[in-house]
């Protein structure tokens, strides 16, 4: 058996390369239609509320509150720690985000604690948004 | 119109199950259809339908070569894994109650387990914004089904309160039941909860034994008409009703941007289909095939489907009552936790069992079963019934 390494850098289809294009400027984007002024929750091409083609990018400000979790232990997956955490987060602009979740061991992450972004550059110098816990107030 | 019962299951073959056939998938798919084929009493110049999911490697143009097949009038594959499971029944289910076909032969085969595990980690992406959809869960390292749907059932968890030992008690009836069934991986090993609480975590909160067995082999069907079943070699298994589903926001993998995580309202939206086309409810069906990938979604789709009300299914699995005997048996055969991961389709042959009467774990006297598919993806379901 044979574990998959690290895939192939991310496809920039015209429809996502805002979003990593973004990435590589450690910000992380969403779309904002600049019709009905909603909030996308993921990449595409047409506001699924009004149908409009226009929008505008707008960057998120980072903080967020987890939303779910798990806690990768199996198989080992590299460049990840094992074991690692990710999540989905409920960000303060009203969309969702998924990242892995840096410097929190697995018995501290919870449903609901406040995360903020971080920015790591992989080995071939791409970057790419983790969260980490936010900073106490 | 509706579908109901207007097409039935006349034929049902399968290999065994297995962690290596040492075969090719291709034999393995034939070694079912024909298998299929002689229990219907009909023969491979009588097929004119081929249906399975997109996720098969065998090509309809390989099997009906080797089949010294004649006119194949219609193929189609159902998408998105495991969710595909029901899908082949619509398919097949509209061909023949259309006119369109007389015969359709639905197959899946597999050497998933010897030849490239699902749990080992996704490959290269599809150069497609699906692709690209995909690819930013698995740069933040969900790289496997365990995990993909490990994010689900923490909310799961978190919003009705159900616990890993809630889960176990699904992973201690599966394998209760494939003890007993001699086609099963686990055949004559049953746990206990301690057992399953012992096992180690693969994606917390999923540990080893709430995971689906991967295995090799490959389950047959051959739908026709129910009136032409009448006339062939067993007694017809009625399709009730047949559907797929996505429902608003719904992705396939990492479908985390819908409000409601804890819900599987791709599955409610099936079910709200199969009872509408059947005009059965949740209380006519005598056993439920409940695709259990990862054992926790046995109680997601409990609610989805609606046998209990939201949150109520850790209570709804106590006490056996989803055990042979109980109120509601589920996965008689052990489930794929228990019996093999043939990706669903394993299921569909327990229910055509159950409702011949010739299962090892007989729900006795019955009538009216559910088979249904995987959730965290586009799923699909039916029911099935005899008169």
């Amino acid at each position: 058996m044979t574990h998959s390494a690290v895939p192939p850098r991310p496809l920039m289809t015209e429809d996502y390369a805002y979003f990593l294009e973004g990435l590589q400027r450690r910000e992380v984007l969403v779309q904002k239609c600049d019709d009905c002024k909603r909030l996308r929750p993921l990449p595409g091409p047409m506001c699924p509320h009004c149908h409009s083609f226009a929008w505008t990018a707008q960057t998120l400000g980072g903080g967020g509150t987890v939303y779910s979790y798990i806690v990768h232990h199996h198989p080992p997956i590299p460049p990840f720690a094992t074991p690692h955490v990710v999540a989905v987060a409920d960000m303060d602009e009203g969309v969702r985000l998924t990242a892995a979740l840096d410097d929190c061991a697995p018995d501290d992450v919870a449903i609901g604690m406040r995360v903020g972004l971080a920015f790591v550059t992989e080995e071939d110098g791409f970057v790419l948004h983790h969260f980490v816990p936010a900073a106490a107030p | 119109m509706t579908l109901a019962g207007k097409a039935a299951i006349a034929g049902l073959g399968y290999t065994e199950f297995s962690v290596a056939s040492g075969r090719s998938e291709v034999q393995l798919a034939l070694e079912a259809i024909t298998a299929a084929l002689a229990d219907a009493g009909l023969s491979s110049r009588d097929v004119d339908g081929m249906v399975t999911y997109t996720a098969d490697k065998n090509d309809e143009t390989d099997l009906h070569y080797n089949l010294g097949g004649q006119d194949l009038k219609f193929f189609a594959k159902g998408d998105y894994g495991g969710g595909a499971a029901c899908a082949p029944l619509l398919h097949a289910a509209m061909a023949v109650a259309t006119g369109v076909c007389q015969a359709v032969v639905c197959y899946r085969a597999m050497n998933e387990r010897s030849a490239y595990r699902f749990g080992a980690g996704t490959g290269a992406p599809r150069a497609s914004s699906s692709g690209s959809f995909a690819q930013l869960h698995t740069l933040q390292g969900i790289r496997t089904p365990a995990a993909s749907i490990g994010m689900l059932v923490r909310r799961y968890m978190h919003e009705t309160g159900a616990t890993s030992a809630d889960f176990g008690q699904v992973a201690v009836s599966a394998r209760k039941h494939a003890s007993t069934n001699p086609l099963a991986r686990f055949h004559g090993k049953p746990i206990t909860l301690e057992d399953h609480q012992a096992s180690r975590m693969i994606v917390d909160p999923l540990r080893l034994l709430d995971c689906c067995q991967e295995s090799d082999g490959a389950v047959a069907l051959v739908i026709t008409s129910t009136e032409r079943a009448r006339d062939l070699a067993q007694k017809p298994v009625l399709i009730r009703s047949a559907s797929q589903g996505i429902s608003p926001r719904h992705f396939s993998m990492y479908s985390y941007y819908r409000s409601d995580l804890a819900f599987a309202d791709d599955a409610a939206l099936v079910g709200r289909e199969l009872w509408h086309q059947s005009g059965l409810s949740p209380a006519d069906i005598d056993l439920a095939i409940l695709y259990d990938h990862f054992g926790p979604s046995v109680l997601m789709q409990l609610e989805a489907y609606g046998f209990c009300a939201r949150g109520e299914a850790k209570d709804f699995i106590k006490g056996g009552n989803i055990e042979l005997g109980g109120g509601l048996p589920v996965n008689t055969n052990g489930g794929q936790v228990g019996e093999a991961y043939i990706h669903g389709m394993n299921g569909i042959a327990e229910a055509v069992r159950q409702l011949r009467g010739t299962a090892s774990n007989q729900v006795v006297g019955a009538r009216n079963a559910l088979v249904t598919a995987g959730i965290g993806v586009p799923t699909s379901g039916a029911v099935l019934g005899v008169d």
